[in-house]
């Protein structure tokens, strides 16, 4: 039925449509259904017996005819027309999804890959450059460096400490919390090797007596390079050793090794510890003619 | 407009809006694509084609949140449409593409069978040129898309008591235009 054919100016009405795609009869079903829905439109405003708008109005309609071509971006939200259900059929809640649900659902899950994916590549990353900055050696020895000055200024060696302080302080591993940096009887004197020769009996002496105190450990080098006697480590010493008469030995309160004091009582040391010999200023003296 | 496969489509609407939206959206889409379009070039929208398609793409993610039924998925897909007309027109006024006029190349007159093939349907969208802003909305709406005053008042924000006496002048002076038309086009 063609409500329009007859209307000036209008060669093409919605009855022959091109936009209709289902060919001739739909054109004709579309056209008659867009007159009634004209006449509908004019009823509701009052002015269904004017015939001069009804052209215009048709017109108008005309411009919805068709149905235009999904993008690819909306065609892939789509289900084809052969998927999708003619029969209006009852789709139970728990019906397992379809496709185009799980595209959402890959969507959603690839999104999510991304991001994991570049949030690990970005910490294996920074793992990495931590690793390689801990490993580099420079930096290794510096910190060990600077933890030595720190523990040798705090265990009060003062001016000893920052003699000592530029020497290579690979010694070993140091005690833990700060403690003074005592190396362990038997580790590499590095520290050692590279004062007086004064130093090497008592290297000896120390790696002597295991059991006893070791008077002086490798690495504790006095830094006035007094020397040690052989003696000290086998537990020779006796009361009135010469270094009690020997001026400059100190005040009687002394009692170091060399003034007569048992080397027990020796400067108390932290447990675990080489006890830390008082040094004397004077050299020892020879034993008297008397004992 | 509708036709026996439309007709599906309403019954897919109707009967299964809590399932799968995929399926929902291509019903909605053979449904009421040619509308949207439709009201996109009676409002003067650039690249019609183009805005359509945006329209459905803003409506998918909005299908799980849909309610009432086929009214409101309709009324859903032109509120989207109005709203991106409403962008159009805020663009061009911040940026007027000028052009220069040539009557002789204005075929604004009468629609020909080879405008309407090509499909630019010309002479139907110029026949709400000339009227007021409200005007050619509210029969965009009520006369190309087709939806009801209810509709019309949710999209436009205005009452349906409002809606329809502007509709009855938007007719009234279509009608006043079109004469005056039609006696230049005799003359």
């Amino acid at each position: 039925m063609n409500d329009t054919a007859g209307s000036p100016g209008n060669t093409a009405g919605p009855g022959n449509a091109a936009g209709s795609q289902d060919g001739f009869n739909a054109g004709s079903d579309a056209g008659f259904q867009d007159g009634a829905a004209v006449d509908r439109l004019l009823r509701d405003a009052g002015m269904d017996g004017d015939g001069g708008l009804r052209p215009a109005l048709l017109e108008l309609r005309s411009l919805s005819a068709g149905q235009p071509v999904p993008s690819a971006a909306v065609a892939s939200l789509m289900v084809a027309a052969e998927r999708a259900p003619r029969v209006p059929a009852p789709v139970p809640a728990d019906a397992p999804a379809a496709v185009p649900a799980d595209e959402l659902a890959a969507r959603r899950r690839a999104k999510r890959r991304i991001t994991m994916t570049t949030l690990s590549v970005a910490a294996s990353l920074a793992a990495g450059g931590a690793v390689a900055v801990a490993s580099d050696q420079g930096i290794r020895d510096t910190i060990v460096a600077l933890n030595y000055a720190v523990t040798s200024f705090v265990a009060g060696t003062g001016g000893e400490s920052s003699d000592q302080a530029g020497h290579t302080p690979s010694t070993g591993p140091t005690q833990p919390g700060g403690t003074p940096a005592v190396p362990v009887p038997g580790a590499p004197a590095l520290s050692g090797e590279d004062t007086t020769p004064a130093t090497s009996p008592a290297s000896g002496a120390a790696s002597g007596g295991a059991g006893s105190p070791a008077p002086a450990t490798p690495g504790t080098v006095p830094p006035s390079g007094i020397t040690l006697p052989d003696n000290l480590g086998q537990g020779t010493l006796t009361p009135g050793l010469p270094g009690a008469d020997t001026p400059g030995a100190g005040t009687p309160g002394d009692r170091g090794p060399l003034n007569g004091a048992p080397l027990d009582e020796v400067t108390p040391s932290l447990p675990g510890q080489q006890p830390l010999l008082p040094l004397p200023t004077t050299p020892p003296a020879s034993p008297s003619k008397g004992q | 407009m509708t036709d026996t496969l439309a007709d599906e489509d309403i019954q897919i609407l109707e009967g299964t809006a809590e399932a799968d939206p995929a399926v929902l959206f291509s019903a909605a889409y053979r449904a009421y694509s040619g509308a949207v379009l439709g009201y996109l070039r009676a409002r003067g929208v650039d690249d019609p084609e183009a805005v359509t398609q945006d329209v459905f793409l803003a409506f998918f993610p909005k299908i799980g949140d849909l309610t009432g039924g086929l009214p409101g998925a309709k009324s859903l897909l032109f509120s989207i449409a109005h709203a991106r007309m409403v962008d159009h027109y805020r663009r061009v006024e911040r940026r007027p593409d000028f052009s220069p006029y040539d009557p002789l190349h204005d075929a604004r007159s009468t629609a020909s069978a080879e405008d309407h093939v090509v499909g630019q349907n010309g002479g139907a969208a110029a026949l709400l040129e000339g009227l007021a802003e409200d005007h050619r909305e509210v029969l965009a709406l009520r006369v190309v898309a087709d939806l009801s005053i209810e509709q019309v008042a949710g999209i436009m924000g205005k009452s349906q008591g409002a809606i329809k006496q502007l509709h009855r002048r938007a007719l009234q002076n279509l009608k006043d235009q079109t004469l005056r038309r039609n006696q230049a086009h005799h003359e």
